[in-house]
């Protein structure tokens, strides 16, 4: 395993916690940003299907441990979400604001059809509400606005701390 | 015609391979879940897990505690010269504080030992919450060092108001994880605090809605209003009885049904938990 990759996965961890933590308690609103997909995504545009899909299983898992739902279901929708997040990898350019904004709205629609879906599959009681509500919306908008952040001090961790720094491939 | 060789396609398709693998275990590790052979490995995961988030959670209020305390600086100087002053008035009246200090020491003790014959209500902290958004659960500073077992009852105090919570879904070294009642995985036994009719209520995971409660008999309609209090009835022995729960403020009746439903309003705002206690049970850890 590349040593970028490991540094990846300590950046979603710290991100992760990050927003169980401190995030949620600046957005008292019972919604807040997945600021860890917008990163997934990165990574996925970044490196491709296959660091992506692994990064995203791990950090399933431990969003499985941290929130307490029964254990692979994260890991199955992330990993899935770090394959199709790789298929971007060398298929288009874009530039810093647009291209984050909207695919990381669209990551989030993804993740609240996939854990539905998940929770389907394995009969996980979970109630459509949850998926359904005010809150994705606001969850969405957030995770928007904020992904062109993000995009941004990914490459600048890129730039800084990993040494095969090919360069950032966006606009 | 070309024959498929299984060698080949996975050498020609490795990404595929590894994402059907992920999946696999993945779909494996969900199914497993349930059974009590990953009990272990996740009680470890959450005490890492939650070791963590508690570090974090230190940090954040030492850093906020440290920039409100510069900000509070200049109005703390202004304040300090007033009661320098007031100090001055305060010497007279040195031997009262004196007297009231001893009497202050006398009843904390009194309240300790009170504290130590009911000690069922210990006070935890939230230090953080489902970064996901998709089941509102929440992990506590308390763990298995302080007490905390596994279905023990979650309730807070807001305002003049105190309400059920959750319960405890599972307990690492010094944090445990809390599966809230706003979670539809959640039911809870309960009945009318008036009227007393049971039924069962359960979240619809989503903390700025309604709760459901189901099951409740149609005699209960000419007696129930809006308003009305409902209560944990201690019937499925996870949580004690009487803690409230939430609050009447919508009635359905279908004709072709049996029961009724109703949709309640949560004591509890569960936007808003900083602080929540959990209550010792001994039943609650025989409970499946």
């Amino acid at each position: 395993m590349k040593l970028r990759y490991f540094v990846y996965f300590i950046v979603i961890v710290l991100l992760l916690t990050i927003q169980a933590t401190w995030v949620a308690q600046v957005f008292q609103w019972g919604s807040q940003p997945s600021l860890y997909l917008v990163f997934l995504l990165w990574i996925g545009y970044q490196e491709g299907k296959q660091p992506a899909q692994i990064l995203g299983f791990l950090s399933g898992i431990v969003i499985d441990l941290l929130i307490g739902i029964p254990l692979g279901v994260s890991s199955f929708v992330l990993a899935l979400f770090g394959y199709f997040a790789g298929i971007a990898k060398g298929r288009f350019f874009y530039d810093s604001i647009f291209y984050p904004i909207v695919i990381s709205a669209l990551a989030v629609l993804y993740k609240q059809m996939m854990y539905m879906l998940v929770f389907g599959m394995f009969q996980i009681k979970m109630s459509a509400s949850t998926f359904f509500s005010g809150h994705w919306v606001l969850e969405l908008s957030l995770t928007s606005i904020l992904s062109p952040i993000v995009f941004s001090l990914a490459s600048l961790v890129k730039s800084r701390f990993v040494r095969s720094y090919g360069g950032f491939t966006g606009g | 015609m070309k024959r498929f060789y299984l060698s080949e396609w996975i050498k020609t398709n490795t990404q595929l391979v590894t994402l059907i693998l992920l999946l696999l275990t993945s779909s494996v590790s969900i199914y497993l879940s349930g059974s009590s052979s990953l009990s272990s490995p996740v009680q470890i995961g959450v005490s890492v897990v939650g070791f963590v988030q508690e570090i974090f959670d230190g940090i954040f209020r030492g850093i906020n505690g440290f920039v409100n305390s510069i900000g509070e600086l200049s109005a703390l100087r202004e304040k300090y010269q007033q009661l320098l002053e007031k100090n001055r008035d305060y010497q007279g009246i040195e031997r009262i504080l004196a007297d009231l200090r001893a009497e202050n020491q006398r009843l904390k003790e009194q309240l300790q030992f009170k504290e130590s014959v009911n000690s069922q209500f210990v006070s935890a902290r939230v230090i953080a919450k489902d970064p996901t958004n998709i089941t509102h659960n929440f992990m506590i500073n308390r763990g298995h060092l302080h007490g905390v077992r596994k279905n023990d009852a979650i309730i807070a105090f807001q305002g003049n108001d105190y309400g059920l919570v959750g319960r405890v879904i599972e307990v690492g070294f010094t944090t445990s994880q809390v599966q809230s009642i706003i979670n539809p995985a959640n039911y809870v036994a309960s009945r009318f605090q008036k009227s007393r009719f049971e039924g069962l209520v359960s979240g619809r995971g989503n903390d700025r809605e309604t709760l459901r409660m189901q099951f409740v008999r149609k005699q209960a309609l000419d007696e129930v209003q809006p308003g009305d209090l409902v209560i944990t009835s201690g019937l499925n022995s996870l949580y004690p009885r009487d803690l409230p729960i939430g609050r009447v403020v919508q009635v359905y009746n279908k004709a072709y049904e049996t029961t009724i439903e109703l949709d309640l309003k949560p004591v509890v705002d569960f936007s808003k938990l900083e602080y929540v206690f959990w209550i010792q049970s001994e039943e609650a850890s025989t409970a499946p």
